[in-house]
């Protein structure tokens, strides 16, 4: 594995992620299933980046997508570009991948009992990982493994135990550790913390922050709840139907919604400070991801929409640097939503 | 004052393991009034969902008292039994697993009117059946499709709609939603809300996610390994948690808001399991304010103002 | 409107038959399987019809016995003079016959013994159980040999001994199966309407329990063919003059260096029927299972 050290270019960019134009599509014996339609994204260093999304909105395949694990078959990447800290992935023979996967990118996955090989010591789990990307020996590898165990708030005596002896905030940690093992300059989290309960969810929360600033990574946080966003990260994509509906700060997304989808999952969430404001549920079903959408996904969900909304893919606009809203409706100057517009 | 339709006193349940008795509920006493709901949280393994089961019987509870309307169910020999059960319904919180995926849509939401015979003819069965479809929100289009053919959203509606057909006063609500995407999440506790509004329902809603309970609920129930810990109208339980759990429980919720992000309370370690347990308060490890007297003694649920029960030996203020 | 039904697809009304034929028909393997079946049992059924018992089956006609095969006997004949091929089609129905209900006897008792074990659970499964390995400690061969020498060499007794014999297997798939439905909560949802333990059991369990028995059972039917030619080859089964294609290979035995062809075709027609029902069987495993569907 020497040989993989250092193969890939190593010359910072401004970004560490750069996705351009992604459209990947699943092909079943069923149906074609449009998975991701036309995304960019950019992951500038040490920030998170919250992706936000319901059932069958694209997140996990986007990621999946910049390590190139998207099963193929079904899955077909029918366009784009993926650019890690400047490297094509799309571009990269096995070797370059297996050297970025780990060492460039690493992913913490929603189930911590299953990610975990249930056979191997937690230590030897986390060994391995360093010494596919670190010019180290066994011995050696395993001392840093426990290191890291220290690192994640587990004593590094329990390196010798098997998963099935840890609970599942503490397997979850352990992923942690497995993923940060590495030091990689992404860090993909793909919902982790819905398996958890509250308190420990609130554990991990606070250390995945904590270790991100102590590592200095970037990091893509999947999640569907609107509160770990705001704990967590400092800019938001939502996606729904395969694109980035709205993007932007969190900041921008929180208080100055624009789309209406995100409106939507705002109120969809019950008030904590009015506990007899009535929840305002968006109407209609999930998108069809069987559907190759042509016009605004969202139209017949949308209490907003028009005519135009029908007839084509609503452009991308700019009403910041960073504040990025796939809306027709904008299109008339008077426009706003009524989030933060209730009362006048 | 309104009447209490659901009594529960010392309602126990132990299973049997391998590696001692599990106390999965443990003394667990409550009531409920009329029209009201009664909002369960905790984490998983505390006991919610065994507690919610043995009320209605689904799981024969080791000892305790369950008087629904007066009368002391658990008395009641299987064949009562069955003819109780059309006052009392449960909504499932897997919507996947929780319908036949050999039924259609109309032969899950008329089982139970056969079953318990309520309407004989076979014309009048199908009209109830569409007016229960219209009542939860699907179209008619629906009536013969399979499970599979529907989404989660879908499916949770059957469900209510199959919970209503006997025309239920009362309904055990285990996760109803928390298979749900947020979206239809909302449709589906606007439900039932207006359901209960309409019918006079009364609920008690089982759940981990309190933002959800604090809007759903009108008293909620802390339970933490089989022992309520806290209990109090959700207002109050809100703004003045006094049992440490619940404080660290609702300083744990994410909420979606930055401006107001409250300071987290961490807590040492998780959950610890509910097997063999000393006499002790079972929150006591974990607890950041526990005393001598926590590891000696379990405290017992006591009332410290109106409507609001504790157990804890230094309720916090 | 019409915008609206664009976006809204419509569900696809599929029955579960269909949803099962369709994953059914992907597998090749398994169409090929099921054609060669349906030919044997078309040839069975034709076979009675056009074959006459007394003459061409049980009669003798020296003057044309050991022929090789040809335009006349196309499987040639044998030591009596009849023809093999008249012979293998019509034995079709003999190995078949004996195939299913020896199964479908193994499959009633298991199933329901099973089943039982597996809803009620408790001490009646324990004792169920215990019952079930004590019986699988005694291989199927020399149980079956029990069985017949018991009660006399006949199809009926061949069937049952075959049937009880492999019955265990089944009560433990079906206990497997049904321990792994009972925890849906769709039976508890049908027990909170007040659903009696027997309607459960039968509406809401069997049912959904059934896939792996399917499976098991169609697999099951090509060991019973085998085990029935075993039988017969060993002159336990299916009595002479019957053309039960282990019967025929017993009959043949004297002629094998001399005319091997004798033993070939009705050991190519065991063989056909077994792969063909064993191919049709794994089609089923694959489109009855839910995780396998893409």
């Amino acid at each position: 594995m020497e040989e993989n050290k250092d193969i890939l270019k190593t010359d910072q960019p401004e970004y560490v992620l750069e996705i351009k134009d992604l459209s990947i599509r699943y092909d079943t014996d069923d149906a074609k299933v449009y998975a991701v339609n036309g995304i960019d994204l950019k992951l500038k260093k040490q920030t998170t980046l919250g992706l936000v999304g319901e059932t069958g909105a694209g997140k996990t395949t986007t990621v999946l997508s910049l390590l190139k694990l998207v099963p193929d078959p079904p899955g077909v990447i029918t366009g784009g570009e993926i650019l890690v800290n400047g490297n094509d992935v799309m571009q990269l023979s096995k070797k370059e991948l297996s050297a970025m996967r780990g060492k460039e990118i690493a992913m913490i996955f929603q189930d911590p009992m299953t990610s975990l090989n249930p056979v191997m010591t937690v230590g030897d789990q986390i060994a391995e990982s360093i010494m596919i990307h670190e010019n180290v020996g066994k011995e050696e590898a395993f001392k840093m493994a426990q290191k890291m165990l220290e690192t994640v708030g587990i004593s590094g005596e329990r390196a010798v135990e098997y998963p099935h002896q840890f609970s599942g905030g503490m397997k979850q940690r352990v992923d942690i550790a497995i993923a940060l093992a590495c030091h990689p300059s992404i860090l993909i989290a793909d919902e982790p913390t819905t398996a958890l309960d509250v308190t420990i969810q609130a554990q991990v929360l606070k250390l995945m922050k904590d270790l991100k600033d102590q590592f200095q990574t970037s990091m893509i946080m999947i999640t569907h709840d609107l509160g770990i966003v705001a704990r967590t990260c400092d800019e938001v994509a939502v996606m729904y139907a395969g694109r980035i509906v709205e993007e932007g700060t969190l900041e921008e997304i929180f208080k100055k919604t624009m789309h209406p989808y995100t409106e939507g999952l705002f109120n969809s969430l019950p008030n904590m400070k009015d506990r007899n404001s009535k929840l305002k549920p968006i109407k209609g079903l999930i998108s069809d991801p069987t559907v190759d959408y042509q016009y605004c996904a969202f139209a017949d969900r949308c209490p907003y929409a028009t005519e135009k909304c029908w007839q084509e893919v609503p452009a991308k606009r700019y009403f910041s640097e960073t504040h990025m809203v796939m809306c027709s409706a904008y299109d008339d100057p008077e426009f706003h939503i009524a989030r933060g517009h209730e009362n006048g | 004052m309104a009447e209490n339709i659901l009594e529960v006193e010392n309602l126990v349940k132990y299973f049997k393991s391998p590696r001692g008795t599990v106390h999965a509920v443990d003394g667990v006493s409550f009531t409920i009034e009329k029209g009201k709901t009664l909002g369960i949280v905790g984490e998983s393994g505390c006991g919610k969902s065994t507690t919610g089961r043995s009320i209605l019987r689904l799981i024969e509870p080791t000892s305790g008292t369950v008087r629904f309307e007066g009368k002391d169910i658990l008395q009641y020999s299987s064949a009562q039994m069955r003819k109780m059960r059309k006052d009392m319904q449960i909504i499932f919180q897997d919507p996947y697993s929780s319908l036949n995926p050999r039924m259609t849509v109309s032969q899950i939401i008329m089982e139970p009117i056969i079953r318990n015979r309520l309407i004989r003819d076979k014309k009048k069965r199908e009209e109830r059946v569409l007016e229960l479809m219209e009542t939860v929100g699907l179209a008619e289009r629906l009536y013969n499709a399979y499970p599979h053919e529907l989404d989660g959203g879908r499916r949770q509606r059957v469900g209510i709609a199959r919970a209503l057909a006997v025309e239920p006063k009362f309904i055990v609500c285990d996760e109803p939603v928390s298979a749900l995407d947020v979206s239809i999440q909302a449709q589906i506790l606007n439900l039932l809300k207006e359901l209960q509004a309409k019918l006079g329902l009364t609920y008690i809603f089982i759940t981990h996610n309190l933002s959800v309970v604090y809007y759903f609920a009108d008293d909620i129930a802390v339970m933490y390994l089989g022992k309520l810990v806290e209990k109090a109208p959700a207002q109050e339980l809100f703004a003045h948690p006094v049992h440490p759990y619940t404080q660290a429980l609702l300083s744990a919720i994410p909420e979606p808001d930055i401006d107001s992000q409250r300071e987290m309370i961490m807590l040492k370690g998780e959950i610890t399991s509910p097997i063999n347990l000393p006499d002790a308060c079972r929150f006591a490890k974990r607890c950041n304010y526990c005393c001598e007297d926590c590891t000696k003694k379990d405290p017992e649920l006591r009332e410290i103002s109106p409507n609001h029960f504790v157990s804890c030996f230094h309720p916090l203020d | 409107m019409s915008k609206n039904s664009k976006a809204a697809a419509q569900p696809k009304r599929k029955t579960q038959g269909q949803l099962i034929w369709h994953q059914f028909k992907k597998n090749k393997g398994a169409v090929i399987g099921l054609i060669a079946f349906l030919a044997i049992v078309g040839l069975a059924i034709i076979a009675l019809f056009i074959v006459d018992y007394d003459t061409q089956i049980a009669g003798m006609l020296i003057k044309d016995k050991l022929q090789k095969p040809s335009a006349a006997h196309i499987f040639g004949t044998d030591h009596l003079g009849r023809d093999v091929f008249l012979r293998v089609i019509y034995g079709a129905h003999y190995s078949l016959l004996i195939g299913f209900l020896g199964t479908g006897v193994s499959v009633l008792f298991g199933t329901l013994i099973g089943a039982i074990a597996g809803y009620f659970g408790g001490k009646l499964e324990w004792f169920i159980m215990r019952l079930v390995d004590v019986l699988m400690t005694i291989p199927t061969m020399l149980m079956a040999t029990c069985v017949v020498a018991a009660f006399g060499i006949s199809i009926t007794n061949l069937i049952l001994a075959i049937g009880i014999s492999t019955a265990p297997h089944f009560a433990r798939t079906a206990r497997a199966s049904v321990m792994t439905v009972r925890g849906n909560e769709y039976v508890e949802a049908a027990k909170a309407i007040g659903t009696s333990d027997f309607i459960i059991m039968f509406k809401h369990v069997m049912p959904n329990a059934l896939s792996p028995i399917i499976v098991q059972a169609t697999n099951r039917v090509a060991t019973c063919i085998i085990a029935a030619a075993s039988f017969s080859f060993l002159g336990l089964g299916v009595p002479s003059p019957l053309p039960e294609w282990g019967a025929m290979l017993s009959d043949a035995k004297p002629f094998m260096r001399t005319q091997p062809y004798l033993m070939i075709f009705p050991g190519l027609a065991i063989m056909i029927t077994v792969l063909a029902i064993n191919l049709i069987g794994d089609g089923l495993r694959d489109a009855l299972d839910p995780k396998l569907k893409r």
